[in-house]
């Protein structure tokens, strides 16, 4: 990729990657390095991106990839408690500060189907293949996860899923 | 609002603060076309018997003495494919040469690590809930009863402290303090981030201004002996190096290394064990440093300040 492309490129997608890094490794630290790793391979890559949404696929499926290799090494499993992860992000409302901490307090499984599916507009056969997992093991994912986030925040949330 | 709109405009307000500057990466692709032209490694055995012609006076085996056992663990997603036969990379402690307690509790513990909750199973459960162990172990990759049982027995072992706390962010000037060392950075040699732990171990990230064309940057680790520190490195081929040994204009005798891609200078002090990762190496990419320059840029640090 030219240089002045991959800028333009990398400064658009940093957050849709650090957010995917982040769910999946449940903590800063790690989803920056991550995010370096990603458009590392980003800045190397001979791929021939037709549109910006096959970047966001490739980017999504490289950092999906990085982190499950990522996790096989020890030093790279790090634990970081929920009010630390919380402090690193400013949110304007209260509500949404104890949704974070609801969602990053499920299993990572959970919290990456989670913010492919409701932030990032994946379909239910594109999880699957990016996670290489079955569809129905996604669906059963969502739905594990919505019940888990309804009892956690019943308070703040009474609406419909 | 929608459970998923709220989703959206809680996570919208997740960024990353870390900046893409281009030069990170072009430093980065040319530091892996240097370790393209590694040849296979040796293995280890093969490796000491080679070693006659670069042992060091001071420490007989060099940076090969600071490996860690479970070296050939790490992860090669960093090191590109290529048609010859990729070497191992290896990782060092940054405690000790392998005769220190220190040393011997970090292998101890990466090994540990290295075998322990291999899927992530029990790390996916925990998630990022709380432990009821991170008040006292969160300086350490702890997050079961059975991890922070192993820490204590390896620091029971051998005889060493555990981390409780740390100062983030200090300014050089603070550093000096906290450390208790008097200034030791000297003229061309400036801290841009630091931290240290309540024992005086410190970590600095700094840039050294060589001469007027070349400014490099380095990350140091001041290890106080006594604590239990896991920090490690990733060297790459040791067989990458050429090492010796040099006094400095303090007076102290360090070793000192280059590589293609990275240089280190490592001092073994009476109280602490100092590891610079002197982020230029050999290759005329990768800042053309030679071992002149290494020497000048050992003399910048006043390691008796340290000792």
């Amino acid at each position: 990729m030219k240089q002045a492309q991959f800028i333009g490129v990398a400064n658009k997608y940093k957050d849709t990657v650090f957010r995917v890094a982040l769910n999946y490794l449940g903590n800063t630290y790690d989803a920056e390095d991550m995010m370096q790793e990603v458009f590392m391979k980003l800045f190397n890559s001979k791929n021939e991106f037709m549109s910006d949404e096959h970047i966001r696929h490739w980017l999504i499926r490289v950092t999906i990839n990085l982190c499950k290799n990522s996790l096989r090494a020890p030093w790279k499993r790090r634990h970081v408690p929920i009010d630390e992860l919380k402090a690193s992000f400013v949110f304007e409302h209260e509500e949404q500060s104890a949704i974070f901490s609801a969602v990053m307090e499920l299993k990572e499984k959970y919290r990456t189907v989670l913010y492919l599916f409701y932030y990032e507009d994946l379909t239910v056969k594109e999880i699957s293949s990016m996670l290489n997992i079955k569809e129905s093991a996604v669906t059963t994912r969502l739905s594990r996860a919505r019940e888990q986030l309804k009892h956690k925040l019943k308070e703040v949330w009474q609406d419909e899923f | 609002m929608s459970f998923k709109e709220k989703y959206k405009s809680v996570f919208s307000q997740v960024r990353s603060l870390k900046a893409i500057e281009m030069e990170d990466f072009i430093m980065k692709q040319s530091i892996r076309k240097s370790g393209r032209k590694i040849v296979a490694l040796a293995a280890a055995v093969c490796l000491l018997a080679a070693l006659s012609v670069s042992a060091l006076a001071m420490n007989l085996f060099g940076l090969r003495d600071m490996i860690l056992p479970s070296g050939g663990i790490i992860d090669n997603e960093n090191t590109n494919s290529n048609t010859e036969t990729p070497a191992s990379p290896k990782i060092i402690s940054l405690q000790g040469y392998s005769d220190s307690k220190e040393y011997q509790a970090v292998a101890e513990w990466m090994a540990f690590l290295d075998s322990y909750d291999k899927d992530g199973e029990l790390l996916a459960k925990v998630g990022n809930g709380p432990t009821g162990l991170d008040e006292k172990y969160s300086l350490y990759l702890v997050y079961t009863q059975e991890m922070a049982d192993k820490l204590e027995e390896i620091v029971e072992k051998y005889g060493l402290k555990l981390h409780r706390a740390i100062e983030l962010d200090l300014s050089e000037e603070d550093l000096y303090k906290r450390a208790g060392t008097g200034k030791f950075l000297g003229e061309n040699n400036s801290s841009f981030s630091a931290y240290i732990y309540e024992d005086g171990t410190f970590h600095i990230d700094g840039e050294v201004v060589l001469d007027e064309n070349r400014t490099i940057a380095y990350q140091m680790m001041n290890c106080v002996k006594g604590s239990f520190t896991d920090v490690i490195l990733n060297i790459g081929n040791p067989e990458d190096y050429n090492e010796w040994t040099y006094t400095t204009s303090s007076g102290v005798t360090v070793s000192l290394s280059i590589s293609p891609s990275k240089s280190l200078i490592i001092a073994d002090l009476n109280n602490s064990f100092v590891t610079i990762n002197v982020l230029a190496g050999s290759d005329p990419m990768n800042g053309a440093i030679t071992t002149l320059d290494l020497e000048a840029f050992a003399d910048t640090f006043d390691f008796s300040a340290l000792n």
